[in-house]
């Protein structure tokens, strides 16, 4: 049995579906991502999960138990909001045991838990302070303490990294995941940022306007988006995709024709091209297409390099240290031809277009 | 030379000064006169004496109104705060039909149908329910009268603290009673002191309606028994109202400045990440 399951939930604000007919299952041991742009539900999911919201429609289960309709407290979540929530009139050790002390936990084991949590997340020089004294690192550790302490069945996290500037966020994030280790149970984990749900799930959920549009590992929603959707919205820059024809087996991209022998025969006429940036190489002899150099983007280990190929942009991905090019410059590119996704007119990605094979 | 700014400075001083003078000139008589000799409407310095509050103290009918006050203060204080929450929390969380239209009503009729043009009915209700000659008759109409505008504050200083903190809560495990106490009403605390201070002051210096439904002069409250204070021959006295009216203001001012010291003014706003 999965630790946390969804069946077909509908979640309706007045007129507005938040949450339409979503269905997906979570292991016990998965980090489970929620991943999507803003307003598509994701926020909506959590909170169902934690009974903060119920339902319309649909069946909720955690750890085999009906819990649809079940008040929060009946369903042992621990959550942590965006905004930490943490109770400006306590003071962090306060803060950390109040889910204890609600609960009527003898004071001496309420002691001993706040010692062991706060010790593991070395926040202990911090016990007798209020939470405006801390900073927001530290308030973050802190909210996750007073989740941890609660030794739930879930774990819930609504963008726990979007409060903290980038170093911190990149320190956080490792802590996280050396954390996820540690908690030995599901977690939810709830983000608009592609490479926080990248770098730390064991299972992705793409979201969009209500809907989960794909569901699998990093890898899988990497390597084979299953529409144009969850395509660009993961990775960084996006995947390129080129709206092409199909006349005679062959991508007709704009003016020019891509010599790209297809094996799929049931392919209509117009269709998308998909292509990573890593997988777009310069060079030198005649390549797939004729393109001219936009902008030229240094970043230190890679280089981004914008080039026009009629009237699309492209992005590519160069890992060589002297780029000898300049803006105007006309050159080839190559695709990688294991590393091209077709997509037909809906934004559908039809299986197995990655093993276009070479000539 | 002359130096422009110079000159608007001073002139701008000119127009103060006796505005400040209006101002401060009765409080600086109501400081002034209660310890003074041979009290006037001037504000004439003589012997500094005690003399004056002595005889307030004696006066059966001055402390008697002074316990008045108090049971009138503190009941419309208690009622007023104590509905105005639970008003202000249902109104702040709960999204209902009607709920905005029920607020403008609260705010637009209260401030319409106020004072002197009120009194009537005012009068005729306390009849009809034999509230007459009654503190509770007092205490319901204050109370009456200032529970719209306390409904309203309370509720727009609710709907600034952020849900979060209730919502981590109830996920933390605790029960609609240990939210209310151990979280919502820590951290509306300052609201509701503040509305506590506003209702007192107001229901403290209220004159028109214990004048209107009390008969009995011995259930008057400090601001009708200030008027009894007249000579054999029909004269005020100056010495005894003026030591007295520094006393009936004296409550409210220590209460502003307890309240003031001991929160300061500043709320919980959200929270900073």
């Amino acid at each position: 049995m999965p630790w946390v399951e969804f069946v077909n939930v509908v979640k309706r604000f007045s007129d507005v579906t938040a949450v339409n007919n979503v269905s997906f299952s979570i292991e016990k041991h998965d980090f489970f991502t929620l991943l999507g742009p803003s307003g598509c539900g994701k926020t909506t999911t959590l909170r169902l999960i934690a009974g903060l919201e119920i339902p319309d429609d649909g069946k909720i289960f955690i750890a085999d138990q009906d819990v649809t309709y079940k008040l929060p407290k009946e369903r042992n979540v621990a959550m942590v909001f965006q905004n930490y929530a943490l109770y400006p009139h306590m003071t962090v050790r306060e803060n950390i045991s109040y889910p204890l002390v609600v609960r009527k936990i003898p004071k001496g084991e309420i002691e001993k838990r706040v010692r062991f949590v706060a010790e593991s997340l070395q926040i202990s020089q911090l016990l007798d302070r209020y939470p405006q004294q801390i900073s927001g690192g530290q308030q973050q550790r802190v909210a996750l303490a007073r989740a941890m302490i609660q030794t739930p069945t879930v774990f819930l996290l609504d963008e726990p990294l979007s409060n903290l500037d980038a170093k911190l966020r990149l320190e956080a994030r490792s802590f996280l995941k050396h954390l996820y280790t540690e908690l030995g149970t599901a977690v939810v984990y709830v983000t608009h940022d592609q490479a926080e749900a990248m770098a730390l799930s064991t299972k992705i959920a793409v979201m969009d306007n209500g809907c989960i549009k794909q569901i699998g590992s990093p890898k899988e929603i990497y390597n084979e988006p299953a529409n144009i959707f969850v395509a660009s919205f993961i990775g960084n820059p996006p995947m390129n995709i080129i709206p092409c024809k199909i006349s005679d087996r062959h991508f007709l991209v704009g003016e020019q024709r891509l010599q790209l022998p297809i094996p799929l025969t049931e392919l209509e006429e117009d269709a998308y091209l998909g292509i990573r940036p890593e997988n777009i190489q310069i060079v030198t002899a005649q390549g797939d297409l004729r393109a001219q150099i936009f902008v030229i983007e240094p970043l230190g280990v890679e280089t981004i390099i914008t080039f026009n190929v009629d009237s699309f942009q492209l992005k590519c991905l160069a890992f060589e240290d002297d780029i000898p090019y300049k803006p105007g410059d006309m050159i080839w590119i190559r695709f990688r031809r294991d590393k091209i996704h077709i997509f037909d007119k809906d934004g559908n990605r039809i299986q197995g277009s990655e093993t276009c094979d070479s000539h | 030379m002359k130096d422009p700014k110079r000159l608007s400075k001073i002139i701008s001083y000119i127009i103060l000064a006796p505005i400040l003078a209006f101002f401060v000139a009765p409080i600086l008589w109501l400081l002034v006169t209660p310890f003074s000799l041979r009290p006037s409407l001037f504000i004439s310095i003589s012997k500094p004496t005690l003399n004056n509050f002595i005889r307030v103290f004696q006066n059966k009918t001055a402390i008697n109104a002074f316990k008045n006050s108090v049971i009138i203060s503190v009941g419309v204080v208690l009622l007023v705060t104590i509905c105005a929450l639970f008003a202000a929390y249902v109104l702040s969380r709960h999204y209902f039909k009607g709920r905005d239209i029920l607020l403008y009503i609260l705010v637009l009729f209260s401030s319409i149908v106020t004072g002197v043009a009120a009194m009537v009915p005012i009068f005729m209700l306390n009849l009809r329910l034999g509230l007459i000659d009654k503190e509770l008759g007092v205490i319901l109409t204050i109370a009456g009268g200032m529970l719209p505008t306390s409904i309203f504050i309370l509720k727009d200083f609710f709907d600034s603290i952020p849900r979060s903190f209730e919502e981590a809560a109830l996920v933390d495990g605790s029960s609609p009673l240990q939210i209310m106490f151990k979280i919502f009403l820590p951290l509306s605390s300052k609201g509701i002191i503040v509305i506590a201070m506003l209702v007192f002051a107001q229901s403290w210096s209220n004159f028109l309606i214990p004048f209107i439904l009390l008969r009995t002069h011995t259930k008057y409250p400090v601001s009708i028994a200030i008027y009894t204070f007249f000579t054999e021959v029909g004269v005020p006295d100056i010495g005894m109202i003026s030591a007295y009216a520094l006393l009936y203001t004296a409550p409210v001012i220590v209460m502003y400045f307890l309240v003031e010291r001991k929160f300061g003014f500043s709320f919980y706003g959200g929270i900073k990440g």
